[in-house]
């Protein structure tokens, strides 16, 4: 295997410092969004403090291989029939999937960040001194925005973007599906 | 006949949470509980359905709070851009305005990533999409046995 598989080659172009460049600056950029998405999670989680004790809870009192199962399967299904409409090349089928299936997964998925993020900061950041909650999502915003620069290694992203896909789905639908209902025997 | 129905002076049993509501005269209703029977007032056959049919009512409810949120999401969306959401749409609408050392996309390599993805050959596509089924079908009902014994133990622990 040679590094050209494991790292993705930067395109270089007429002018090699631009592309430099412009790197720099989406990693930047990139880890301003993080810190944003952090942010908007820690204001989410206090204009909705119910679903967000609820994420909280599916996510301490689920085992971690039950979390990925449960985020992983669905989320395989997903790419799955994503690209099985996207070859059809159908518009109304496109839409349909669409709002039926990839809207939910992402509103899913931004479930599991309320409770994610806040998660990794606390693992991440936190030793003896308790942070606030504000710096609890944006350390962990800034972890997963430090992580997503691996997608210049495509093979380590590909996997770290399942797992960590199928950890924040598993998370919200452990959180919109698993509340209240009965135990089955 | 039971020793009870000749006590005239009955003491006191439990308080009957249905017994306002059940209709049935009081002595008869004790009397059949010491004989292990109970009446079946309307209000504790509501109940009864009630938690029955709670998981359902609860998916229901479930799947009307996804609706809204999709709405919502979709809602916002095109308030935001002025059209339906499509692939179409710039993540970064900000981008644009940028400076073009920064609107160079060949520098990220996930779309060629995701470009590069094999098709599936048409044969396999029925297949293809009973497994994708199958998949997403698992996970949701694995994440309600799952959570719902979460929810179980946590009640317990309470």
């Amino acid at each position: 295997m040679t590094i050209q598989v494991l790292v993705a080659p930067v395109v270089v172009a007429q002018a090699p410092g631009e592309t430099l460049l412009a790197v720099l600056l989406y990693v930047v950029l990139g880890l301003l969004v993080a810190a944003g998405v952090g942010a908007a999670v820690a204001t989410l989680r206090v204009i909705l403090p119910g679903l967000a004790n609820a994420a909280d809870g599916a996510l301490r009192d689920t085992r971690g291989r039950r979390l990925f199962l449960v985020g992983v399967l669905p989320l395989l299904g997903v790419a799955l029939l994503t690209q099985l409409v996207a070859q059809t090349n159908q518009q109304t089928l496109g839409t349909l999937v669409g709002v039926l299936l990839l809207v939910p997964t992402g509103l899913l998925i931004v479930l599991g960040l309320l409770a994610a993020l806040p998660h990794l900061g606390e693992r991440l950041l936190e030793r003896e001194r308790p942070r606030s909650p504000l710096a609890r999502a944006v350390g962990g915003g800034v972890a997963l925005g430090l992580a997503a620069t691996t997608m210049w290694m495509p093979p380590f992203f590909a996997l770290l973007l399942l797992l960590l896909g199928g950890w924040l789905l598993g998370i919200g639908l452990l959180t919109a599906l698993g509340r209240r209902s009965p135990v089955v025997p | 006949m039971p020793p009870a129905m000749h006590q005239p002076d009955l003491p006191p049993g439990p308080p009957d949470p249905y017994e306002s509501q059940s209709g049935h005269d009081d002595l008869v209703v004790r009397a059949l509980g010491l004989e292990g029977l109970y009446a079946c007032p309307p209000a504790l056959l509501a109940a009864i359905l009630a938690e029955q049919t709670r998981p359902a009512w609860s998916l229901g409810r479930r799947a009307l709070a996804l609706a809204a949120g999709v709405l919502l999401a979709v809602g916002s969306v095109t308030a935001l851009t002025g059209r339906l959401p499509s692939t179409d749409t710039p993540l970064l609408p900000a981008l644009s305005a940028a400076p073009g050392v920064l609107q160079r996309a060949d520098v990220l390599p996930t779309a060629d990533l995701l470009a590069q993805a094999p098709p599936i050959d048409g044969r396999l596509a029925p297949f293809a999409a009973a497994l994708a089924a199958v998949l997403l079908a698992g996970g949701v009902l694995l994440a309600r046995r799952w959570g719902a014994a979460n929810h179980e133990r946590a009640r317990e622990t309470l």
